[in-house]
């Protein structure tokens, strides 16, 4: 039982000329849904100011109306920030302001995904217009704003993706791996910061990057990266982000998996199964065992250790391993 | 700890729930998805289907009304509407703001094929045209074509394996047409797409330095293996090997503190006590010391959700590697701790957590992946049951169109 709202586009003088488009479900309709009095309305003049086109203030008003019910009604997104534009071209509107209400339903709205893609249109034209020092400091309040989201969840996928395109759009890579490490420091789990951590150390563009040119990552800092992910999998050797990363990391720079042997052997040692302690590392150890022939038997045995005890949720995965390795002689 | 039986599949609940998704209103809540009407009609109409009792709980009446419905929401242009209520009477020219959308065509054309519909009345050719039209220079795909020309939408996954999807059902199996003279989508640019895609976890994300998803990771393997393009010398991928690794590793077992609310599990777990985060920890195992539960996440170090079970199974049956993932848990999980009591299936095994249309469809499709007994197999790679895509691939225009 919805109360009668207080406001109401019919009685509004603002939208008198307007004749409200009602929806037509048709005969036999699929997913039907049982709208509120207000969603009806507001979606009916939205209808008849959409079939004219019009881009004027009041088409602000319907389409905040709606996204406050609906913000994953697609098109509307779009036809708001056309009409933006248009009303800013000509001084009616700001679009700081958009950011404003933008930040206030993301706050609300954690999973919707049209009000970042919206931030970006609006944010791309706010630059285009803005002097280098008024660029930074809309950067600056992105990643602000970002903040509190992360706050409230630091595994919002739309947030990471769209900090991704800031930093890269934006050049602004000073400051994100000291806050990416700020971040694992808080949860050392969260594999969004950790994935977030290689695009900075390794996207391009970045200070690792920039240091040594083009395609080569300095060995400076693949040793910090080497040391970073010791420390994570000395807090948490059961940690399968760190352990990804590390993987990762080893790839990218082309250093072959058992040049880490010996920290894997630390959490797994083959020959003394009541002392390991990660699931990952003796993975590890069975691919680094797995490329050479005379040490297959101990690929094996690690995979087998990972069957029966170790992770024996995925002991038809083991199982699936050990038969590669058998059959790669 | 005593754990009785396993629970089985409660087939009457689950039929009553869909029955009433189709026939009565959704519950206001179901606003947010307003615009995507066509895709809940689909997981409707799919569901019933893979329970099979789309013959015998509908009768053809109900089924030529749902047809022509879907068929109301076709635009002149060709191509589908997401829903009536961007329906704006614009006309044969139709209107900048009712396009024909990207993912709402691909469902309308699958819910059509298990409705039973021949397709005669698709406007193949215009939506055909739409495709290449909405593909970026980067081989992503749009969700819709703006007025100005403008591609729109974020750069995402799913698009692109909706479009390929589209491409796949309306040309045929080689991509090559019946329909001569429309323009292909540049086929190596999505393979070129999605490879840059697949991150250093070696799942893939929805662009280049991305996170691994697991949904995105379905769409992408789905995309390719649409495209013929899903073997080890020829797919956009590493190496089977890495994603094999990832994708097994979604599986992970139920411990006791993920049925707590978030309030809950933020004091105890994040601020409790070490007595408190150790028993929210507990991991129940069977005799054969496995554990009893283990559902599947979308992102390393995520919790479970029922929604997975489907993403990751299905991209692991395209693959042809079902088998390494650990049937009984993952069934348990479903049955046990978020099938819903009223029928349907609930997001979150939290108790007390409503079922809702997508993870309802999500927790029978991978059910029906795992062949669970009475349900139809479905299709991992169209998630249509099995029988309805042998009805498609036997229409005779669809026949012709692979000579």
């Amino acid at each position: 039982m919805n109360p009668t709202p207080l406001y109401s586009y019919a009685s509004d003088p603002a939208w008198a000329d307007l004749l409200p488009l009602p929806q037509d479900d048709g005969q036999y309709p699929l997913a039907q849904i049982a709208y509120t009095e207000e969603y009806t309305e507001a979606m009916s003049y939205l209808r008849a100011i959409m079939a004219k086109n019009e881009h004027s203030p009041r088409v602000l008003q319907v389409t905040a109306h709606i996204i406050e019910m609906n913000p994953a009604h697609y098109t509307i997104w779009v036809y708001r920030a056309k009409t933006l534009f248009a009303l800013s071209a000509t001084g009616e509107v700001q679009l700081g302001r958009e950011l404003e209400f933008l930040n206030d339903l993301a706050l609300r709205h954690q999973k919707n995904y049209q009000i970042w893609n919206h931030r970006q249109t609006v944010v791309e034209a706010i630059a285009a217009a803005a002097a280098p020092a008024e660029q930074e400091q809309l950067v600056r309040e992105e990643k602000e704003f970002m903040n509190r989201m992360f706050e409230q969840d630091g595994k919002n996928y739309h947030v990471w993706s769209y900090r991704q395109w800031l930093v890269r759009r934006f050049e602004a890579w000073d400051g994100e791996l000291s806050f990416v490490s700020a971040l694992l420091e808080r949860d050392v789990r969260n594999n969004s910061a950790w994935n977030h951590r290689f695009f900075v150390v390794f996207g391009g563009g970045g200070m690792d990057a920039r240091q040594q040119g083009e395609g080569e990552v300095v060995e400076e800092v693949v040793e910090r990266e080497i040391a970073f992910i010791e420390d994570a999998v000395f807090i948490a050797p059961q940690n399968a982000s760190a352990w990804n990363y590390l993987r990762g990391v080893l790839k990218k720079v082309h250093r072959p998996l058992s040049s880490v042997e010996s920290m894997c052997l630390g959490y797994a040692p083959l020959d003394n199964p009541d002392k390991i302690t990660s699931s990952h590392a003796l993975d590890l150890l069975a691919d680094i065992y797995a490329e050479k022939r005379e040490e297959h038997g101990k690929a094996v045995k690690a995979l087998e250790l990972l069957a029966a005890k170790f992770d024996p949720i995925r002991a038809n995965y083991w199982n699936y391993r050990v038969g590669l390795v058998k059959a790669s002689v | 700890m005593s754990v009785s039986a396993p629970l089985t599949l409660q087939k009457q609940k689950h039929l009553k729930y869909w029955l009433r998704c189709l026939r009565t209103c959704l519950p206001t809540d179901y606003t947010t998805t307003d615009l995507n009407r066509l895709t809940l009609g689909f997981f409707c109409i799919a569901a019933l289907d893979l329970l099979g009792c789309l013959q015998t709980e509908t009768t053809e009446g109900d089924r030529a009304g749902w047809i022509n419905w879907i068929y109301k929401n076709q635009l002149p242009t060709g191509g589908f509407r997401g829903s009536p209520a961007t329906e704006l009477g614009g006309g044969e020219g139709g209107s900048e703001w009712d396009p024909p959308i990207v993912p709402a065509s691909f469902f309308a054309l699958v819910a059509l094929v298990s409705l039973g519909d021949d397709l005669e009345r698709v406007r193949k050719r215009g939506l055909l045209e739409l495709l290449p039209k909405v593909q970026r220079e980067d081989g992503s795909f749009g969700e819709w074509l703006g007025g100005d020309g403008q591609i729109i939408g974020g750069s995402d996954m799913r698009f692109v394996y909706c479009a390929v999807a589209i491409r796949w059902i309306l040309r045929g199996r080689e991509g090559e047409g019946m329909l001569e003279g429309i323009e292909d989508i540049d086929v190596e640019g999505v393979v070129r797409f999605i490879k840059s895609a697949e991150s250093y976890e070696h799942g893939i994300s929805d662009k280049a330095f991305g996170e691994a998803h697991a949904g995105l990771t379905y769409c992408a393997i789905g995309a390719l293996a649409l495209l013929g393009r899903l073997h080890p010398t020829s797919d956009g991928l590493s190496t089977h090997a890495n994603i094999l690794r990832w994708l097994t590793s979604r599986q992970v077992p139920s411990q006791a503190h993920d049925e707590l609310k978030d309030e809950e599990y933020e004091s105890r777990v994040a601020n409790g006590t070490e007595q408190e985060i150790t028993a929210g920890a507990t991991i129940t195992c069977g005799v054969d010391g496995k554990p009893l539960w283990a559902g599947f996440n979308g992102r390393c170090n995520k919790k479970t959700d029922t929604c997975y079970s489907f993403w990751v199974c299905g991209s692991l049956d395209m693959m042809k590697k079902l088998h390494l993932i650990d049937f009984n848990s993952n069934r348990r999980f479903l049955l046990e701790k978020t099938q819903h009591f009223i029928g349907g299936f609930a997001k979150l095994p939290v108790p007390g957590t409503p079922p809702d249309i997508l993870h309802s469809f999500m927790g029978l499709a991978s059910l029906a992946l795992m062949r669970e007994e009475g349900l139809n197999r479905l299709d991992p790679t169209l998630c249509i049951s099995m029988q309805a895509k042998e009805r498609l691939v036997n229409m005779g225009w669809w026949r012709d169109a692979t000579v």
